[in-house]
């Protein structure tokens, strides 16, 4: 038996963070990391692909939010597809699943939304149906008891997180025992929600409990192997142990980074480190997290070159520098005025950011700042005139 | 600058060459009169130093004598940094020059002159329309022109640069200023783009705001749909819950069950209530029946009764009968006796009544005869009257005349003699006197009687004298012909009323009036005596007169012969036999009469004992016959009856009636006696409990189906929507609307932060640099105004002053005396802030403080005399006496000798 096992696509997921054409790509790659995997499958001849809940972001999602995941998937009917609700999208009365399920699916796509059995290839699949977003207990309990045919390759199938050993805590929702592929007999756990790929279960029983991990990433931090791959799963027979193959499917990575920046220098060091990340930087999204105190020169390059030019280069920078303290140099104030009201204001304006006890302390480091690129501004074009 | 010498030559008014003397240090004042030319002084001073000796600028030419066409010649000696200089120049010359002499001795000429010169007092070269107050620099405020003294210098770029030069040195070099406004500048400008000038978001920040809690609504909307949508989800499994236990067959089959039960339950009550009914309904027929039997026979026995009675009654009334017959039979009897007695009695008494009628009579008719033979005597005398009446009537019916008749006669007789009389009084008068003897004389024929006679001639006359002849008289009366027509009319008069009474003359006709009268008095008694013998006599139907009484008499005598013989007398007794006749009849009536009356009464006793005999047998009769009748008709009922049902039947029907009676009484008893445990009423309200509960469950279920059916409908209208997507899609925009206004927003505090503080920096720093022109003023102003603080502007002007307190007074809302007076003091305070810097200044007024009044002007002059320790002061003034009190030097302006 041979399978492709992902799950958490989170079709029509939000980016809120992004910009709005950002937005837009990330929500495609959403769509078309489906025709990759569907590639992958048949490429690795695999027969069916196993999709462990959370195919949808949202458990209203609109019509063509709906059909979108399912139009992609027809297009591979070679291909067996596997779908679970997930505490995302559960299948809840009038939900995303009874909507399918009204409006029909094709015939490559199946839909388990009742505890039951049901042949996938040489194997048997057994699922796990979430009927509400938070499930008190073990959503898993029931599959222990899911009958399936002597000797037959029992494929677990569920969406959930993986209770601790020792972590009795019932008021958690979802949680997942932990030997519950042992306990149900089961050649093999394919689970969702984490979006980081992950396995447990070692020695005698060996590894047969797995998170796939989204394929596409969706967030700076996933976790486990940090999403974007999909799992190519092998099993010879009912108690075979399953041979597992990461593959990766995703498009965009997205890391987090941190800076400390005092001066021009550090800047420089920031931004070619930023360029360097990898090769294609506009498949790259960064979290990066800067503090330290800049003099305003250095403060309105960091302006242009990181949060301009990087930012730019970048698929989305997401930046927080609320801890980058405003530190005026003398010769900033000088570079404003060397005397007169403009540079009393500087003066002033600069007391007041350093006051820890001043409450627009902030705003008036941006006025310094402001006041410092109005001034550059007007050199500038004194000089062009000169 | 101290000026020390002036000199003048072809300059305007001064044609010939003038020079000042007694210029000194401090104050100096030149005193003349209007026209004198104080104010060509001033003008020469600016034209020496700030006119190029070479220019041609309308300026320049005014500086010729308006007669000629001069060359103005002016020399200036001053006093600078020490040293004497000396300046002087020849305008609109063919050659002219300027001559800088410096106190080293060293002389520049020309141009040269006048580049070393601008150097010195650093003033600009003018341009080609000649010397410009711009150029001046800080000499244009400090040397005031006439009228010029009332506002306060407008300083030029030249003179504001000075007063800088003074303060920096004094402050240090305060810049930035223009550059700081143009930053300003854009600060407001960016600002400017957020917000309006109220302070209000406009622009994209305004639209944002919108967009925001627009967006932030949209969010809210979807939220509270997506919780109608969850509230819709979890009502439509709690209905469904609902519907499923409401639709169980179970329950629904139970109460169908219950409900029949409780139905036949109500049949059982309402058959033995019909059972009970009937039962009851039997026993009250066989009662009646029972009752009907009873009545029956006992109306049988009574009616026997009843016929017994009644023939026993019949009996007894017949008895009654048959004695009341024997005692009316009796009664008749004694009332035939009592009726012959009766009869007796009033025979007697008839006879006793004819003959007293008859004695009666008599007696009348011989009282009635002796009344006619009075009556006839009175006939006889009547019939005397009447014949005198008729013939005293017959002669007065002859006689014509009347007292009128007579009036008329006299009035007639009376009227003839006026006409005569009227006549006679125009007649002519004809007197005669006949001698005695004398005949013949005819008068109209008529002889004269001798004597004396007249005659009175209304008529021609005519007397004949015989032998004499005739002698014919015609009297002359005017109307005679009508007075004689009226005297024949009064003598006809006369003759007529004479003929209607058959008189003769007037005497006549008095007599036959009083014959008359005679006639008349005695008709009257013969008429008085019959009326007296013929009175009416109403009593006998009797009229007055003759012919009632004669008729009345006859027929009184007719009728008593006629009752005569009806009496069958032949004459009428004597009154007196008549009247014994009459009483002997009248006893013999009376006795008649009382015995008539004793027969009747012993009629009446017989009489009532027949009528209640009578009464009595009526009486009896009627109940005899009414007991026959009733005897009758029960003997027929009696018959009837049995013919309908004999006896025998009847107590038959008694006994069964009886008998059935007690077994229905025993039927109900037990009817009675089987009563079911349930009520009526309490198996009708199960019943109805049932029905209810099983309309309920039908309609529960039917309203559960509808609102699932609207609650599926309405969730399906949700679901395509994509509500979580929509409020993920919301949240996004919304985030993203937040962040772009806040951070506008920040932008906004940015600016404003930046504006205000470029603001008040700007103004601390003007303050600053005014505080040491305010403080030049100040001690100025407080000579005059004591307490006061001073406000300047960015030119150096004061715009406000404080007095005796905080209030300022706007300058410009001040009055112009003391607007002139600040003024001036200014300019003294510029001249000792120059002095301060080396600057050495001085103050020129022309004509200054023409508004001040007589104290101000003194305590100006103090001010002004403080200064001039310090300065030169040169005040042209035309006020010589006033100016007097201001002390100082006295200038005087003096002709040149040529040779000096």
């Amino acid at each position: 038996m041979r399978f492709l096992h992902t799950s958490d696509w989170q079709i029509g997921k939000a980016f809120g963070f992004a910009d709005d054409a950002t937005r837009a790509v990330l929500h495609d790659e959403r769509l078309e990391v489906i025709g990759r995997l569907g590639r992958l499958a048949q490429a690795q001849g695999a027969t069916a692909v196993l999709v462990a809940g959370d195919v949808y972001d949202v458990a209203d999602p609109s019509d063509r939010t709906l059909r979108q995941p399912i139009e992609r998937m027809r297009q591979f009917p070679t291909l067996e597809w596997h779908l679970i609700p997930g505490n995302h999208d559960p299948h809840t009365p009038n939900g995303p699943w009874d909507r399918l399920q009204r409006a029909g699916v094709p015939p490559n796509v199946h839909l388990h939304l009742a505890p039951q059995a049901q042949a996938v290839g040489d194997a048997v699949l057994v699922p796990v149906v979430l009927t509400r977003r938070h499930a008190l207990g073990d959503p898993t309990a029931g599959m222990d008891a899911i009958a399936t045919p002597e000797g037959a390759i029992r494929l677990g199938l569920a969406h959930g997180s993986l209770r601790q050993f020792g972590a009795e805590d019932s008021t958690t929702h979802n949680l997942i025992a932990f030997d519950r592929a042992d306990r149900a007999g089961l050649a093999y756990l394919a689970l969702g929600d984490w979006h980081g790929g992950q396995c447990f279960g070692s020695g005698d029983t060996g590894s047969r409990s797995w998170y796939s991990g989204t394929p596409e990433v969706d967030a700076f931090d996933t976790g486990g192997w940090g999403g974007g791959e999909a799992l190519l799963v092998q099993i010879d027979g009912p108690r075979a142990l399953p041979d597992v193959t990461r593959h990766r499917v995703g498009r965009f990575k997205w890391r987090r980074e941190a800076a400390t920046l005092h001066s021009i220098t550090d800047i420089d060091l920031l931004e070619t480190r930023l360029r360097n990340l990898q090769p294609d930087l506009s498949t790259l999204l960064v979290s990066l997290r800067v503090e330290g105190a800049l003099s305003l020169a250095a403060r309105e390059a960091y302006e242009r070159r990181i949060r301009g030019d990087a930012a730019s280069a970048l698929r989305a920078l997401r930046l927080d520098d609320g801890r980058l303290q405003p530190e005026p140099s003398t010769a900033d104030l000088e570079a404003i005025d060397q005397g007169g009201f403009v540079r009393v204001a500087a003066e002033r304006l600069a007391r007041m950011a350093a006051d820890p006890a001043e409450l627009r302390r902030g705003i008036a480091a941006q006025a310094l700042q402001r006041l410092y690129v109005l001034h550059m501004r007007r050199a500038g074009e004194t000089e062009a005139g000169a | 600058m101290r000026i020390r010498s002036l000199e003048l030559t072809g300059f305007r008014k001064f044609d010939r060459p003038v020079r000042i003397e007694g210029l000194a240090d401090g104050m100096n004042v030149l005193s003349a009169p209007n026209e004198f030319g104080k104010s060509t002084l001033l003008d020469a001073i600016r034209g020496v130093l700030f006119e190029r000796h070479s220019s041609n600028a309308a300026a320049v030419r005014s500086m010729q004598h308006w007669r000629g066409k001069t060359s103005p010649v002016v020399a200036l000696g001053f006093e600078w940094a020490g040293g004497l200089h000396r300046i002087e120049k020849r305008f609109l010359h063919r050659e002219p020059y300027a001559r800088l002499t410096l106190p080293d001795g060293i002389r520049h000429e020309g141009d040269a002159a006048e580049e070393a010169l601008q150097a010195l007092l650093g003033f600009r070269p003018p341009g080609k329309q000649g010397a410009k107050a711009e150029d001046a620099g800080m000499w244009g405020a400090l040397w005031v022109a006439q009228r010029e003294s009332v506002r306060q210098p407008e300083l030029n770029d030249l003179a504001r640069a000075t007063i800088h030069a003074c303060l920096e040195t004094e402050l240090g070099t305060l810049t930035g200023g223009a550059r700081g406004q143009a930053l300003l500048a854009d600060a407001r400008a960016e600002l400017g783009r957020l917000l309006d000038g109220n302070g209000r978001p406009r622009g994209r920040y305004k639209e944002i705001s919108g967009l925001l809690t627009q967006a932030e609504d949209t969010q809210q909307a979807l939220i509270e749909r997506r919780r109608q949508l969850d509230d819709d989800l979890d009502a439509l499994q709690r209905q469904r819950r609902t519907l499923a236990a409401a639709s169980d067959a179970d329950e629904a089959a139970r109460l169908e069950a219950d409900l029949s039960e409780a139905r036949r339950r109500r049949d059982a009550v309402l058959r033995y209530e019909d059972l009970r009914r009937q039962a009851l309904t039997d026993l009250n027929l066989a009662e009646g029946r029972q009752q009907a039997a009873m009545a029956e026979t006992l109306r049988r026995q009574q009616r026997g009764e009843t016929l017994a009675q009644a023939i026993a009654e019949a009996a007894r009334l017949q008895a009654v009968v048959a004695e009341a017959q024997a005692e009316l039979a009796s009664a008749d009897e004694a009332l035939a006796q009592a009726s012959a007695s009766l009869e007796l009695a009033v025979q007697a008494g008839t006879a006793a009544m004819l003959r007293l009628r008859q004695a009666r009579t008599v007696s009348e008719l011989a009282l009635r005869a002796a009344a006619m033979t009075a009556l006839g005597d009175r006939l006889q005398r009547a019939e005397a009257a009447q014949a005198v009446v008729n013939e005293l009537a017959g002669e007065l019916a002859a006689m014509r005349v009347d007292a009128a008749a007579v009036q008329a006669v006299h009035a007639a007789a009376r009227e003839e003699q006026r006409s005569r009389a009227v006549l006679d009084a125009q007649a002519t008068l004809i007197e005669f006197e006949l001698e005695p003897g004398a005949t013949g004389l005819l008068v109209d024929g008529e002889a004269a009687t001798p004597g004396r006679s007249a005659r009175r001639l209304v008529e021609p006359a005519e007397i004949i004298i015989p032998g004499y002849g005739r002698l014919r008289i015609s009297p002359a009366i005017r109307d005679r012909d009508r007075m004689q027509d009226a005297i024949a009319q009064s003598v006809e008069h006369l003759r007529a009323a004479l003929a209607a009474i058959g008189a003769s003359d007037a005497d006549d006709a008095e007599r036959r009036l009083q014959r008359r009268h005679s006639c008349e008095q005695r008709l009257a008694h013969a008429r008085g005596e019959l009326a007296l013998q013929t009175p009416a006599d109403p009593g006998h139907g009797l009229a007055a007169g003759l012919d009632p009484l004669r008729n009345h008499l006859q027929a009184s005598r007719s009728r008593l012969a006629a009752e005569l013989s009806e009496v069958e007398m032949a004459s009428v007794p004597a009154p007196e036999i008549a009247e014994a006749e009459l009483r002997t009849a009248q006893a013999s009536e009376t006795a008649a009469t009382e015995m008539t009356q004793g027969a009747r009464a012993a009629l009446s006793a017989p009489q009532a004992r027949r009528l209640r005999c009578f009464e009595t047998l009526a009486g009896q009769s009627a109940s005899l016959e009414a007991v026959r009748e009733s005897v009758a008709r029960l003997q027929r009922e009696i018959a009837e009856a049995a013919g309908e049902e004999p006896d025998a039947a009847l107590a038959d029907r008694l006994a069964q009636s009886a008998q059935a009676l007690e077994r229905q009484r025993e039927l109900a008893a037990r009817a009675v006696g089987e009563q079911p445990a349930d009520t009526l009423d309490a198996v009708n309200a199960r019943i109805q409990r049932y029905e209810q509960a099983i309309v309920q469950q039908r309609d529960a279920v039917r309203r559960l189906q509808q609102d699932i059916a609207v609650l599926q409908s309405r969730i399906q209208q949700q679901e395509g929507a994509g509500i979580d997507e929509q409020i993920a899609t919301a949240a996004t925009a919304c985030d993203d609307l937040r962040r772009e206004y806040e951070g506008l927003q920040a932008e906004a505090e940015v600016l404003t932060l930046l504006r205000d503080t470029l603001i008040a920096s700007e103004r601390e720093a003007k303050e600053r640099y005014m505080a040491p022109v305010a403080a030049r003023i100040t001690p100025y102003l407080r000579g005059l105004f004591p307490g006061t603080s001073v406000t300047c502007d960015e030119e150096f002007r004061i715009t406000g002053l404080g007095r005796g307190g905080s209030t300022d007074d706007a300058v410009d809302r001040l009055s112009d005396g003391t607007q002139e007076q600040i003024a001036v003091l200014s300019r003294l305070a510029f001249a000792d802030m120059l002095l301060d810097r080396g600057k050495p200044a001085m103050v020129i007024l022309d004509d200054a403080l023409a508004y001040s009044d007589r104290d101000r002007l003194e305590r100006m002059f103090d001010l002004l005399t403080q200064a001039a320790s310090r300065m030169q002061i040169l005040v042209l003034t035309c006020r010589g006496e006033l100016f007097t009190r201001l002390g100082g030097h006295r200038v005087e302006l003096v002709e040149t000798t040529p040779a000096s």
